[in-house]
């Protein structure tokens, strides 16, 4: 997604899984008297124990699959940050607000009614643009910085009902309005939430258009030439010409099954840049597909095993698949990392002339049927992977499939697999995309993988171990550091926790116990933490929604870690890291709006309470 | 089974009543429902027709439908509903609106909203225009006559004459050169087993002449029509096809016989009938045979085995193809009316995978839609039977179980009447449903259930209207069918039945409603503004 600006960004932690399904899943990973102590991190002597894989069941005893991985980069969202500038909504008065985080001065605007979901639009230097979206009122308000500085709202355009997430061309000039239905609380089966509107920007008289697409869109990609959009629905990837002699429309609609009206498995789609390519996994099947955009056509990639997690590096060159390795109780001898599990013990690089005949290599009893049919085009290399069976027991390792972007969709057969000994099913890859995260949150591991990417690191990889269950991971711009969300155990002192990971040097990872939790077990009830970050600086910040809110400043490369109190509820998605100020914030949640400042250096807390009603109360 | 005539009933409404402004071509008028019934009275299906909806049952499961591999496959019946969805009257830019209560019929200017009352008989109740925008005709339903309004120009008279009707007449058929309309009374389900309701009487209006002739024709009529050369005219009835001469003497010319055998159950047949008059087309529920009958003679059926139950036909609007859906065995044959060759002969598409036992052509019959509503079933595939595409097949699904299905006018889009998703809160839904592109479906839920349709005659815009006068709620739904955005706008009273229509020549589409003193709300198409009149036969001046 295009946002106008790269150097922040914000993570946030939600736990999608029921409290008695991770329980369980623990308990049989954990020993019970795993615990988390208290700030001094005094574990347990189980949760330091790593990835232990359980006990080998007996031949033909059916084991429970591991969860399916979730993904949490959906709900990590970029704050409204132009330049010095941040751009706040209330939805309940109806302001926008606009506040110098240099001077911390503030311009307050009428917009239409319930303003609720920002965006920043690129602009010269010295000014700021952003669009709001009018909830209650079907409309979105175009607002800019005028020459001295004030707010004006430039134009107002009607929207469809219900949109609350924003895409927006790198060159600013198009914008799209869509409805993110995971955003929805239980919605009717009937909402499709197909209507977009697209709004062109340009010239005096800004305009918008409403289509209409799949059925619930779950991403929305601009390419980088600012001319199509693509939008991932449960029907495939709808490509909207931006600039066609009719103005904006849907130009055609692309599919990625064979057999789109039975195709019912929950897909995660990834678009490159270029519009030329898209990458699709669906949980629990043990292929990918990969489109040719342009072409309209797909072609159906078998892997050896169930594909967790697929994500394209930043330059667009790779795909990378996590694909967890099924095992039979005869090699269960060779699972697990080990107490510790510093390092992986083992690293095949594969020769990458698999396919489909590498999936159906061997092993379990249904091995060869699912993968064969999808029809790899090379041939098979031998790899004697298992299919899922009887005699089969739970995953233990997994391994990362790469495929060259330019070639997959020509030569589908040929890739490269790093084979690792740990278990992980997420791979979270920063701008850089050097170095692969690789960790699990369908089963608690405490594990952090980090595979080094590129032809000169020969897929090196070192492991560290988090004592905690990792959630959730994202790099810094930089790619030099990491942030992980933890979730300690049930009946540690401390409800959350997360890490401060050193990637490129060779460090241990500082572990930071929290006040507040940061992965929510029930996100309707519970306030994940918002993480913020920068090449040195992160923010994670807390609440437990009643009385205690903190945010975690973090500096990288120290690693040190400070806390600072907040005086209010955090608003969601609302903190940001603003560069050119050298400053963090975090808007909260006040009557007449609230906002904090620290200063990134000297951590100096700066709050702003009442700006919306001009009567700015500056701490 | 679906013939041009049938078609008629509900082509005000497919075809967005482009016809009915700019002059109805025979067969459409010929089967023309009775006028809007604003006060809501029933219309043309009859006193007790009246329910506007008649999608069957709501909350169903919503199933994939896939069909299951090898063997003959055995299909709950389908069910007809493409006829249920009717619209009332447009002449030129006129919508004419009966009040059975009040014995008046209001003319109002979709233009300017200018409205004006006319004086008709007893109880005038079913309307129908006259082809050429020459105007309209009413049945009184207490008088049993029936009343001519002619339309010149923005001049609106009543004719002195009223031309006496059999009792009961419920329904119109109108020759295609405006000179003779039928008058007939539509039997209903209800009345089969009654033989005292044989319903057999019609009536030829000459409206050249002003004279009317009673006839009797068999039992339990169905449908008429009027060939295109406004020659005969055709009555489906249990016995068979009555073909009645018109001209300066109208008779009944012959009894064509549909089966060969006279105890056949007629409630199990469906009969369509060529524009043209020439052939019938009949198929008979649970029966693999396929007839086609000559309408010229009593008794020349030639029956065509096709391999399995035929469960739906459907005969393109120039009646020189014939769709016949097999389930059974996973196919859609393709009939040329009259055949050149034998079974063997004709064209079968093979459906893999999926079941399809419904058969909706586009006006052109480029495109079939092909679906399910026995059962409940959310894919429709999609048949493009354009020259040069291969018959190539889509299926898509459209989530809720699909109940009917129209191709718009050009055929670049459908709208679908679905049964609501499993476990959707929402009382009904619909669907948009791109064509000839690969694009997924619009699904619309609706807090009522979608009772009425509209297309304008360029494919470019439908109403949706949902709601009765048993729902909470109701409205109509603006869709652009381009870009497949729709806009719902709310109704102050329910919609009456079959009363949503467009007034091409004004790009205006309407909605009647019931209510005490007459209530219409126009849409302008191209921004979705609304225009509600109300009140208007108190408000407006009586015209003698």
């Amino acid at each position: 997604l295009q946002f106008g600006f790269t150097e922040v960004h914000v993570k946030q932690g939600v736990k999608l899984l029921t409290g008695s399904l991770v329980l369980v899943t623990m308990a049989a990973s954990c020993s019970s008297d795993g615990t988390f102590d208290d700030d001094s991190l005094n574990f347990g002597p189980s949760a330091a124990g790593g990835s232990s894989s359980g006990e080998p069941l007996d031949p033909g005893e059916q084991v429970p699959l591991p969860e399916p991985e979730k993904e949490a980069d959906a709900s990590f969202r970029v704050p409204v940050v132009s330049g010095r500038w941040v751009w706040t909504a209330n939805p309940t008065s109806g302001r926008v607000a606009l506040i110098d985080a240099t001077s911390f001065t503030v311009k307050t605007a009428l917009a239409g009614a319930a303003p609720t979901y920002l965006a920043a639009l690129p602009a010269p230097k010295g000014s700021s643009r952003a669009l709001v979206l009018n909830a209650r009122s079907n409309d979105a308000t175009l607002l800019a910085t005028t020459a001295d500085g004030e707010i004006e709202a430039r134009a107002t355009l009607p929207v469809h009902a219900g949109a609350n997430a924003w895409a927006t061309t790198p060159d600013g000039r198009f914008a799209i309005a869509w409805t993110d239905a995971s955003a929805e609380a239980n919605p009717d089966p009937s909402q499709g939430f197909q209507d977009i509107t697209v709004l062109d920007l340009e010239g005096e008289t800004p305009s918008s258009k409403r289509l209409s697409v799949g059925y619930r869109p779950a991403r929305v990609f601009m390419d980088d030439d600012s001319r199509y959009a693509y939008v991932v629905t449960d029907a495939g990837i709808d490509v909207v010409d931006l600039k066609s002699e009719r103005g904006p429309i849907v130009e055609r609609e692309v599919e990625v099954s064979a057999n789109p009206a039975n195709d019912t498995a929950r897909r995660d789609v990834n678009v490159t840049p270029d519009g030329a390519f898209a990458f699709v996994s669906r949980d629990g099947k043990d292929y990918i597909t990969v489109v040719n955009v342009e072409q309209g056509r797909f072609k159906d990639i078998a892997l050896p095993g169930v594909v967790t997690d697929l994500d394209l590096s930043a330059d667009a060159s790779l795909a990378i698949a996590i694909v967890r390795e099924p095992t039979l109780a005869a090699d269960t001898p060779a699972a697990g990392a080990g107490a510790g599990g510093v390092a992986g013990q083992a690293n095949e690089v594969g020769a990458g002339e698999g396919g489909a005949g590498a999936a159906a290599g061997g092993g379990g009893s249904d091995a060869g049927g699912a993968a064969g049919q999808h029809g790899g085009e090379g041939g098979g290399d031998g790899v004697s992977e298992g299919g899922a069976g009887p005699g089969q027991q739970a995953p233990t390792k997994s391994m990362v499939v790469l495929l060259p972007v330019a070639t997959a969709f020509d030569a589908p057969g040929t890739f490269e697999r790093v084979r690792l000994n740990e278990l992980f099913g997420s791979v979270e890859l920063g701008q850089q995309g050097e170095t692969a995260l690789l960790y699990s949150n369908g089963v608690p591991r405490t594990h952090l993988t980090l595979l080094q990417l590129g032809e000169a690191a020969g897929s090196s990889h070192r492991t560290l171990d988090l004592k905690i269950p990792i959630f959730s991971a994202i790099s810094t711009p930089d790619g030099a550091h990491a942030i992980a969300l933890l979730e300690p155990p049930a009946g540690s002192k401390l409800p959350g926790a997360f890490a401060v990971v050193p990637v490129r040097r060779n460090l241990p990872a500082k572990i930071q116990g929290t006040k507040a939790i940061t992965v929510a077990m029930d996100a309707g009830a519970q306030t994940p933490a918002m993480v913020a970050i920068s090449d040195e600086r992160a923010l994670v910040t807390v609440s437990d929604g009643v009385g205690t809110h903190l945010a975690y400043l973090a500096r990288m490369p120290e690693l040190t870690v400070d806390a600072i109190e907040l005086a209010s509820k955090p608003l969601p998605r609302a903190s940001g890291i603003v560069s050119e100020a050298n400053q963090a914030f975090i808007a909260q949640q006040h009557p007449e709006g609230r906002i904090t400042f620290i200063d990134l250096d000297t951590n100096a807390v700066h709050t702003l309470t009442g700006f919306e009603l001009s009567s700015q109360v500056s701490q | 089974m679906k013939s041009p005539s049938q078609r008629a009933l509900f082509a005000p409404s497919l075809l967005a009543l482009a016809c009915l402004s700019c002059g109805m071509s025979d067969s459409e008028t010929g089967a023309l429902p009775g006028l809007g019934n604003v006060g809501g009275s029933p219309d043309g299906m009859g006193p007790n027709a009246g329910g506007s909806v008649t999608v069957p049952g709501t909350g169903g499961a919503s199933t994939g439908g896939a069909a299951g591999a090898g063997g003959a496959i055995v299909v709950p019946p389908e069910e007809e509903l493409e006829e249920s969805f009717l619209a009332p009257v447009v002449t030129g830019k006129y919508v004419f609106s009966a009040n059975p209560k009040s014995g008046r019929v209001a003319v109002i200017d979709a233009e300017t909203f200018a409205v004006r009352l006319f004086n008709a008989g007893f109880g005038p109740t079913y309307m129908s225009a006259i082809p050429g925008g020459r105007g309209a005709i009413v049945i009184n339903d207490t008088s049993d006559d029936a009343t001519l309004f002619h339309l010149a120009g923005d001049d609106v008279s009543v004719d002195e004459v009223a031309l006496p009707v059999h009792a009961e007449a419920n329904a119109w058929a109108i020759s295609p050169d405006a000179r003779f309309a039928l008058a007939w009374t539509r039997s209903e389900p209800s009345q089969a087993d009654d033989p005292t309701s044989g319903s057999q009487d019609v009536t030829v209006l000459d409206l050249q002449r002003m004279t009317s002739k009673r006839l009797s024709v068999g039992f339990h009529p169905t449908k008429a029509l009027v060939d295109d050369a406004s020659e005969r005219a055709y009555v489906v009835n249990d016995e068979g096809v009555s073909v009645i001469t018109l001209g300066d003497d109208p008779e009944v010319e012959l009894l064509a016989r549909v089966s060969e055998d006279p105890l056949e159950e007629a409630a199990a047949r469906d009969v369509s009938i060529l524009p043209d008059g020439s052939f019938a087309v009949v198929r008979v529920d649970g029966s693999s045979l396929l007839r086609i009958v000559d309408l010229s003679r009593e008794d020349a059926i030639q029956s065509f085995d096709l391999g399995a139950p035929v469960t739906d036909v459907d005969l393109s609007h120039d009646g020189s193809l014939a769709v016949a859906a097999l389930p059974g065995i996973g196919q859609i044959a393709l009939v040329p009316v009259p055949p050149t060759g034998d079974a063997a002969s004709f064209e079968r598409v093979s459906i893999p995978g999926e079941i399809t036992s419904s058969v909706a052509l586009s006006q052109g019959a480029e495109l079939a839609l092909l679906y399910q509503n026995g059962a409940d079933n959310s894919h429709l595939t999609l048949l493009d039977l354009r020259e040069g595409m291969g018959r190539a097949l889509r299926t898509v699904d459209v989530k809720g179980p699909v109940s009917a299905a129209f191709a718009a006018p050009g055929a670049a889009s459908a709208i679908l009447f679905q049964k609501p998703i499993r476990g959707s809160a929402k009382a009904g839904l619909f669907s948009g449903v791109p064509t000839l592109q690969k694009r997924s479906a619009k699904i619309v839920g609706t807090d009522a259930v979608p009772s009425a349709l509209a297309f304008d005659d360029q494919g470019r815009y439908a109403l949706v209207t949902v709601g009765n006068e048993a729902s909470a709620a109701h409205g109509v739904y603006r869709v652009q069918l381009d870009t497949l955005q729709e806009d719902y706008l709310p109704l102050a009273s329910p919609p009456a039945t079959a009363a949503t229509g467009i007034v091409e020549e004004v790009e205006r589409g309407f909605v009647a409603q019931t209510h005490p003193e007459g209530r219409i709300t126009f849409i302008d198409l191209s921004t979705a503004r609304a225009h509600t009149i109300t009140g208007f036969e108190l408000a407006a001046r009586i015209l003698q």
